[in-house]
């Protein structure tokens, strides 16, 4: 009996590990052959015969691609400090306050959610031109925003939901108004999730594609994304380099990542599917 | 301390808090959505510059004279139907799998962590992985099959059969982690007490699957399937990024021709009739099939 359940687990252990094998084995891929040197083929053995660091040094020449990265850097982090501004205060009022309404303004961040980000992308195009904003990072800081702050609400909600409401009140008692109370009191006690809703907006805007290409097209203003998508399409690819770029634009996106995938879970689960 | 006096009249603070945020979301929804509706029935013709004036269903009308476009809504349905049930499918295998109690913890939580790994991946980053991964001169599995003598050419984006495949199990690598996370987050909600009753009563792993974790997870299941029909129905990054629907309009999918009509042609409204159809397909859809499985 022991022995049959030994067994058991092994083939779980071997079944759990082949699967996670070929779940990361493309992107392992790509990173090996960002160290292989330009003359060898992509499978002409596992490892690079050579390890080289010519790739990377190629990529972060090229200004345009630099560029590229400081201007996502740029658009990401304001979208995330938007998001995070207008979700904590969103979020308070919903966790700290019974009013009328509160559930179906709630359930309006994510029912609308659903409506075709790519028919938003359409109106909002026109808007754009019309308002003269094409070609800048308003409309693309803007539209982030919008697309993540559902879950960062949600997200917030929980994390606010966490913070015990008679340390507030026991403070305001104390003599301290509602607003220091939330400085000094709420918001340092719920710092860890909402700097992990942060970064999380953070990826999702960094990673975005539709918004970033439809609201700029001047080479100098590109951001990651479109860069990296802008170049596969071109008649004659540098794909060592295509490759280079994706692993330097989302290397550290995947760390942050796992750093905080397990503080976002609840606002996924709450959020994501709401019965 | 609830409440605040605004404009001589009381009101409860939880509206000044929720209103920022809930007033920037609903401009930046409600207003494109109608928006594009508006769209659709008063613009015609190309740029921007639209002149206000009601043309009704001409541009509905035009978008079912379009030769292909029965093909394109087909494509579209065979794309979001098979990525649904392979990213549920593989999600809640994932999701059970990964849930197991008695192997090791920390092994466990290595192995969800690098199935999460693809999700934190740039929509472009994984296109540009696949293409290059596929590619017919350079990429690995062609050069490896040509080693081994194979004439076979292998360029499955190349080649209208296989290539609505080839995306979709692209959207599947990117997108099932987030299904499998949900699904295992719901799994873990369920009382353990269950189990281990069922246990006693002698239920084994199959039984206990199939008689308490699905059931209980029906619910969980029906809401991200309709989310997921929908989501990718109207989905278009992966898409555009690998093939822009070609070769031959072989994988143009609802979404890149709504994209296509925008940003190509310029043909901002006929664009909105294209993408107003196309979302109202995903809802009825997907109404129809919540309605058929509630019954059963």
């Amino acid at each position: 009996m022991k022995q049959k359940k030994t067994c058991k687990a092994a083939i779980l252990y071997a079944l759990i590990t082949l699967i996670v094998l070929i779940l990361i084995s493309p992107y392992l891929w790509m990173v090996i052959n960002t160290f292989r040197s330009t003359g060898e083929t992509f499978a002409a053995s596992i490892l690079p015969k050579r390890f080289t660091l010519q790739n990377y040094r190629n990529v972060l020449a090229d200004a345009t691609t630099t560029h590229a990265i400081l201007n996502s850097l740029f658009c990401a982090f304001c979208a995330a400090l938007l998001t995070l501004l207008l979700a904590i205060t969103t979020s308070y009022g919903f966790s700290r306050f019974r009013f009328r309404g509160r559930e179906f303004l709630m359930s309006v961040f994510l029912s609308l959610r659903t409506f075709p980000v790519l028919l938003l992308a359409i109106a909002l195009f026109v808007v754009v031109v019309k308002l003269n904003l094409y070609n800048s990072y308003i409309p693309v800081i803007l539209a982030n925003t919008m697309l993540n702050l559902p879950f960062a609400v949600w997200n917030c909600i929980s994390v606010i939901d966490a913070v015990p409401f008679q340390v507030e009140e026991s403070a305001m008692v104390d003599g301290l108004n509602r607003m220091r109370t939330i400085f000094r009191i709420s918001l340092p006690m719920a710092l860890p999730g909402l700097v992990s809703t942060f970064t999380y907006v953070f990826i999702m805007s960094w990673n975005e594609y539709l918004f970033a290409m439809t609201f700029i097209s001047d080479n100098t203003k590109q951001l990651i994304t479109t860069r990296i998508a802008a170049n596969i399409s071109q008649f004659s690819v540098d794909y060592a380099g295509l490759l280079t770029t994706s692993v330097i634009a989302s290397l550290p996106i995947i760390l942050l990542f796992v750093f905080i995938q397990r503080y976002i879970i609840s606002g996924l689960t709450m959020g994501g599917v709401k019965e | 301390m609830q409440t605040t006096k605004l404009f001589g009249r009381k009101i409860n603070l939880g509206y000044l808090f929720a209103s920022p945020g809930v007033l920037f979301f609903l401009l930046l929804v409600i207003y494109p959505a109608a928006y594009v509706i508006y769209l659709a029935f008063f613009s015609s013709g190309k740029g921007i510059a639209i002149e206000p004036a009601f043309i009704g269903f001409q541009n509905f009308a035009k978008v079912f004279q379009y030769s292909r476009i029965w093909q394109t809504i087909l494509h579209s349905f065979e794309y979001a139907g098979l990525v649904t049930l392979l990213n549920l499918t593989i999600g809640m295998l994932l999701a059970v799998l990964l849930n197991k109690p008695r192997l090791n913890i920390r092994f466990i939580h290595i192995a969800r962590t690098m199935v999460l790994v693809s999700w934190a991946l740039s929509p472009t980053v994984v296109a540009v992985m696949f293409k290059i991964m596929l590619h017919p001169q350079i990429g690995p599995i062609a050069q490896l099959l040509n080693m081994l003598g194979s004439n076979v050419t292998f360029d499955p984006l190349g080649n209208p059969k296989w290539v609505l495949l080839a995306i979709t199990l692209t959207n599947v690598y990117m997108y099932m982690p987030f299904y499998f996370l949900t699904l295992l987050a719901g799994i873990q909600a369920i009382n353990g007490d269950i189990y281990e009753a069922a246990l006693i009563d002698g239920a084994n792993e199959r039984q206990q699957f199939s008689r308490i974790t699905l059931p209980l997870m029906r619910n969980n299941l029906l809401t991200l399937m309709i989310f997921n029909f929908c989501a990718t129905f109207t989905y278009m990054d992966l898409t555009w990024i690998m093939t822009q629907g070609g070769p031959v309009f072989a994988s143009d999918v609802l979404a890149t021709y709504t994209y296509r009509t925008a940003f190509k042609s310029y043909c901002f409204g006929q664009a909105s009739a294209i993408g107003v159809i196309m979302f109202l397909i995903a809802i009825l859809f997907s109404a129809i099939v919540l309605r058929v499985m509630k019954k059963e």
